[in-house]
């Protein structure tokens, strides 16, 4: 009888000392991360001799887990991609780094020289403020080009911490693969805890899913399916490759046991922090680097356009301001054939460069395809541009294969090229810093107009020239002769009655006569005249007598002129920039370059706000979903405080059983000697 | 819900960093004194401002460049004004020697001040701008505008044509020169026919006269064919048995020109009068219409002062040499005048763009500050609520998290 008291007294005491136990480890493991409470149950012996085994067993509730990794995930995305945009909406506050500040200033110092076209002070200061405004865009450039560089350190980073966690729960797999399973087995609760905290951290990497094997393994998977931690610990490693662009890197995903079985993965199937990089990177850092390197392009081009239409300080026709840039085309790794590409502005035909990239594929070793594509690197349907025949070495742009548009774009093109070769163009990502000055001399800001005219001074009318304008100095297609003259001039315009005008050249010989014009409407007399390609064209207003001529000549020693200049200052306001590669006729495809800069911060703002809102969501929902497995599985310090007091005093009753069974026994022993 | 001692700790700490956060963005508002901080803020509120930002760039260039145009114009106005009133003068001395009284000491008087009067003219057509460059040489500023050629002594004009323009408004350039061209070398010289030459015997001598120079000048500027220049010969021919009939060019005027000879008779043809004598019925007296020729104010001095400088009575040579002075002086201080009345319009032309100008940049200036600026109460008002809520929170959670069962139990 006191043998069964010491028999119960005993399970009492150890019963009560595995309680103990079990608060005493969820007071210790408070700050654990990860550590879900501890409960011991016990179930009472058969035939009333006291207290059974027991069982000690976490609380958690494995719906929480997965959703909490879920929302772990959600908000490890849109944080880095928030903490990423951040940055470039930084760089985009600071009006010291404006873009559109340094516009305003270069085209105020124009507007100045044009005041006084003679001054040498007034053009070096548009020199400088050229200067300033490629430092910008270069200041600019670098700091988008330190995130790229930036994103893959971090992307390599974040591989190789998601391929030892990994690894890690593979370990642990096995390691609680061999405490068996079973009604007998204790399980072990701390490594049941340490691989969901390797598979909650494991989620904010990427989007994962876990399902439980038959014999205690857990099995992930990413979100699409494709497995990261199989049976028997294989497990796959996902690391990086760049094709065709080295700078921008996609993750792969290979089979540890075949390195050579590799499959690529697009963002949307990865999720986490991997995935907010790697979207960041196409949503928003590339389209900005495009974005910037369009507007650097265009502003140099259409200042060099112009700069070329006009007459400099020295008397001579304008050349170019700013040297644009030549990338090579990046040959994918598939290519067989051993040919290049490199890329250029054709100049004056900015206007048509779209922010985009292109991709060139060969389906012939003589025929290729050009097509513009997004920041993922797919095409975009309908802007395809084919040629055939083509012999290497080639240059071709829109001028020589006689096409109204080539995006811009003039490819030299080197073979031998075979059938599947596909070349990437990227001639923007890195435009915006390697554009530069061709000249640092003020002269060489060509203000005046090449060309004047005079009106004879034995003219009985009161007719006048008016709207001279240049349209091309190109040597081979008009009649301006570099460095400082037009073949012919001065050119003779005579009224020969009837409001039509014989033009004659400087050796009195006919070069054109135009038909009757309509009174008052005598426009465009070199086009009338059959003359259009020499370059420039005006209009004669007032009414002329017959016989009144009007020479045209070569604006030499015309310093004072501004004409150009004033055409120059227009561009500021002018539609200069394509907007989209693929558009209908009637649509507006393009902006001013003040348009298109507001366009990028309005962009880059509308994307950095729209990832805000979303991490304030995502924190939002991950907080609800931590409380509420904190509210089953943490650890509350008065709970286990109550709980200690508890199971003393029942240890203390337990005791009291076992002093109660000795004093008993002692008595028996009294009773019987 | 189970509130866990993560729990706690955890939502206390979020407040305290959330509000310390708001906190701070409304520090930052008011220091930089914009609502957008960074263009996140408000995307297309940033698109705008850089719109308005280039806006006013422009407007306050254009300010400067009124500025500008107002200096340029005034100059010029000022040579203007002298100019003219140096020509008044030189009429007014032309006029009067024309007084048949007037000895030829008197007449060496006048043409020494004349001589003084173009020589301040050419100085003041030959007046540079602000910049240094001559004010009247067009494009070519580094040109003198007026120099004596010493082959012909005769006063050309070596620039050109150009106006430089300068921008204040988007849409409109306003000249600030005007080419010596056109303001002082427009004068048509009055054309006189050239010497009449006996083609055809019969007359014995012919002279043609202008005697009402409006009306030659009007038929002259009509009918002078620079093309042809056989049509610039016009002969009176004498036809039996006493009439005469002009032809041009060998051919008849369409409507013919006829009417009846008489010896020694003025025939009175568009002005002019057609003086022949000699007998009638055959003959014809040519003469051409000259070619045309504009001059300026200096070389119609220089030639007043030859006439006035030649030996001998005042005869009709001399009258008609000082009529024709005058009517050039006439000419060339209306030519200033249209010259200074051009000046006054874009003077006009420009206050009103400036007016509307000042307007505008008001206007761009306020929505700029609607879109950006930071209302100073509302962003105080936040900074105060914050720093209240933030106070608050850390006061509660030292409470809430300082309360532990196990500093109760023994």
């Amino acid at each position: 009888m006191s043998d069964n008291l010491l028999r119960i007294g005993t399970s009492a005491i150890m019963a009560n000392s595995t309680l103990l136990n079990t608060t005493s480890n969820n007071i210790a493991n408070v700050n654990t991360s990860g550590y879900s409470r501890q409960r011991t149950e016990f179930e009472s012996q058969i035939l009333g001799l006291g207290v059974g085994q027991g069982t000690t067993d976490r609380l958690i509730s494995e719906f929480t887990s997965i959703q909490l990794r879920r929302d772990t995930s959600k908000l490890a995305f849109a944080k880095q991609y928030t903490a990423e945009a951040n940055r470039i909406d930084g760089l985009f506050s600071n009006p010291a780094n404006s873009i559109s500040t340094a516009m305003n200033d270069l085209f105020q110092k124009l507007q100045t020289a044009n005041n006084d076209p003679n001054a040498i002070s007034t053009r070096q200061l548009i020199i400088s403020s050229s200067e300033s405004l490629i430092d910008r865009f270069a200041t600019l450039s670098n700091l988008v080009l330190d995130q790229a560089t930036y994103v893959n350190q971090q992307l390599d980073l974040d591989l190789t911490e998601t391929n030892s966690l990994i690894k890690n729960v593979s370990e642990l797999n096995r390691a609680i693969l061999s405490f068996g399973s079973g009604d007998n087995a204790q399980p072990p609760l701390d490594l049941l805890d340490r691989r969901d905290e390797a598979l909650r951290m494991l989620s904010e990497k990427l989007d994962i899913k876990v399902l439980d094997s038959g014999d205690g393994e857990k099995l992930v998977f990413m979100s699409t399916g494709q497995s990261l931690v199989v049976e028997n610990g294989e497990f796959s490693i996902l690391s990086l490759n760049g094709n065709p662009d080295p700078n921008v890197r996609n993750v792969e995903l290979s089979l540890n046991s075949k390195p050579s079985v590799v499959r690529n993965l697009g963002i949307e199937e990865l999720g986490g922090q991997i995935g907010g990089l790697l979207k960041f990177r196409d949503d928003l850092l590339i389209p900005t680097q495009m974005q910037m390197g369009q507007l650097a392009l265009a502003m140099a081009d259409t200042l060099n356009s112009q700069n070329k239409l006009g007459m400099n300080g020295n008397g001579d026709l304008g050349g170019n301001l700013f040297v644009l840039p030549q990338t090579n085309g990046l040959a994918f790794q598939s290519n067989t054939g051993s040919g290049s590409i490199v890329v250029d502005v054709e100049p004056g035909r900015v206007d048509q460069l779209p922010p985009n990239d292109f991709l060139v594929t060969f389906t012939a070793p003589d025929t290729f395809t050009l097509e513009a594509t997004d920041t993922s690197g797919n095409i975009l349907a309908g802007s395809a541009i084919s040629v055939s025949g083509v012999v290497f070495p080639a240059t071709l742009n829109a001028t020589d294969l006689g096409l109204p548009d080539y995006y811009g774009l003039s490819l030299q093109v080197s073979g031998p090229m075979n059938n599947g070769d596909r070349f990437a163009l990227k001639p923007l990502s890195s435009a915006a810093r390697n554009v530069n000055l061709a000249t640092t001399r003020p002269e060489d800001i060509a203000l005046a107009s090449p060309v004047r005219s005079i009106v004879a001074s034995d003219n009985l009318g009161n007719a006048k020239i008016d709207s001279l304008i240049v349209t091309d100095t190109d040597p081979t297609t008009s009649a301006f002769a570099p460095p400082s003259s037009i073949t012919g001039a001065p050119l003779q315009v005579i009224h020969i009655g009837g409001n039509q005008f014989e033009v004659r050249d400087s050796s009195n010989t006919l070069l054109g006569t135009t038909p009757a014009l309509p009174a008052g409407q005598l426009n465009n007399i070199m086009a009338q005249a059959g003359l259009g390609n020499y370059g420039f064209d005006f209009n004669v207003t007032g009414i002329p007598q017959t016989g009144d001529s009007f020479t045209v000549e070569y604006n030499t020693g015309g310093f004072n002129d501004n004409r150009n200049g004033l055409e120059m200052g227009k561009l500021q306001t002018a539609e200069t920039m394509r907007r989209y590669a693929v558009s209908t006729p009637n649509a507006d495809n393009s902006v001013s370059f003040n348009e298109a800069y507001g366009t990028m911060v309005s962009f880059v703002g509308d994307k950095t706000s729209q990832a805000r809102n979303s991490q304030a969501a995502a924190e939002a929902l991950y907080s609800q979903t931590l409380q509420l497995k904190e509210s089953l599985s943490g650890v509350s310090l008065d709970e286990e405080a109550a709980n200690l007091v508890r199971f003393q005093q029942s240890y203390a009753a337990s005791a009291k059983i076992i002093a109660t069974s000795q004093i008993i026994f002692d008595t028996l022993l009294q009773s019987v000697r | 819900m189970r509130v866990t001692f993560n729990t706690k700790f955890n939502q206390g700490l979020d407040g305290i960093l959330n509000t310390q956060q708001r906190l701070l963005r409304a520090q930052d508002q008011m220091i930089k004194q914009t609502k957008i901080l960074t263009p996140a803020d408000d995307p297309s509120g940033s698109a705008k401002v850089l719109g308005v930002g280039q806006n006013l760039s422009q407007l306050d260039q254009y300010e400067q460049n009124s500025i500008a145009v107002k200096n340029n114009l005034g100059v010029e106005e000022t040579v203007l004004t002298s100019v003219r009133e140096a020509m008044d003068r030189a009429r007014v001395l032309s006029l009067a020697s024309g007084n048949g009284s007037y000895s030829a000491a008197e007449r060496e008087a006048v043409a020494q001040e004349i001589e003084g009067i173009q020589q301040q003219l050419l100085d003041l057509m030959n007046s540079r701008n602000v910049e240094g460059g001559y004010l009247f040489s067009g494009f070519q500023d580094g040109v003198k505008a007026f120099s004596l050629d010493p082959s012909t002594g005769k006063y050309v004009f070596n620039g050109d044509d150009g106006q430089k323009s300068l921008q204040v408004s988007p849409g409109v350039t306003l000249p600030v020169n005007d080419s010596g061209k056109v303001v002082f070398d427009n004068v048509q010289v009055s054309p006189v026919p050239s010497p009449p030459v006996i083609a055809l015997p019969g007359p014995v001598s012919a002279s043609v006269d202008v005697v009402n120079p409006d009306i030659f000048n009007s038929f002259y500027v009509n009918n002078y064919d620079k093309i042809t220049p056989a049509n610039n010969t016009f002969s009176v021919e004498l036809t039996a048995p006493s009439n005469y009939q002009i032809t041009r060019g060998g051919s008849p005027l369409v409507p013919p020109v006829t009417g009846a000879y008489t010896s020694g008779q003025p025939i009175n043809f568009n002005g002019l009068d057609i003086v022949i004598n000699g007998p009638a019925g055959a003959g014809q007296v040519d003469f051409d219409l000259p070619a045309p020729e504009k001059t300026n104010i200096l070389n119609t001095l220089s030639e007043l002062m030859v006439a006035l400088r030649t030996p001998g009575p005042v005869d009709v040579a001399f009258q008609a040499s000082v009529s024709k002075a005058v009517g050039e002086i006439d000419a060339a201080s209306t030519s200033v005048a249209s010259a200074r009345s051009a000046i006054g319009g874009r003077i006009n032309v420009m206050d009103s763009i400036n007016g509307s100008n000042a307007d505008l940049e008001i206007l761009a200036t306020q929505y700029q500050a609607d879109i950006a600026e930071v209302d100073f109460a509302k962003v105080i008002a936040e900074l105060t609520k914050e720093e209240t809520a933030l106070q608050a929170v850390q006061t509660t959670f030292s409470s809430i998290t300082n309360t532990s069962l196990f500093d109760y139990i023994r």
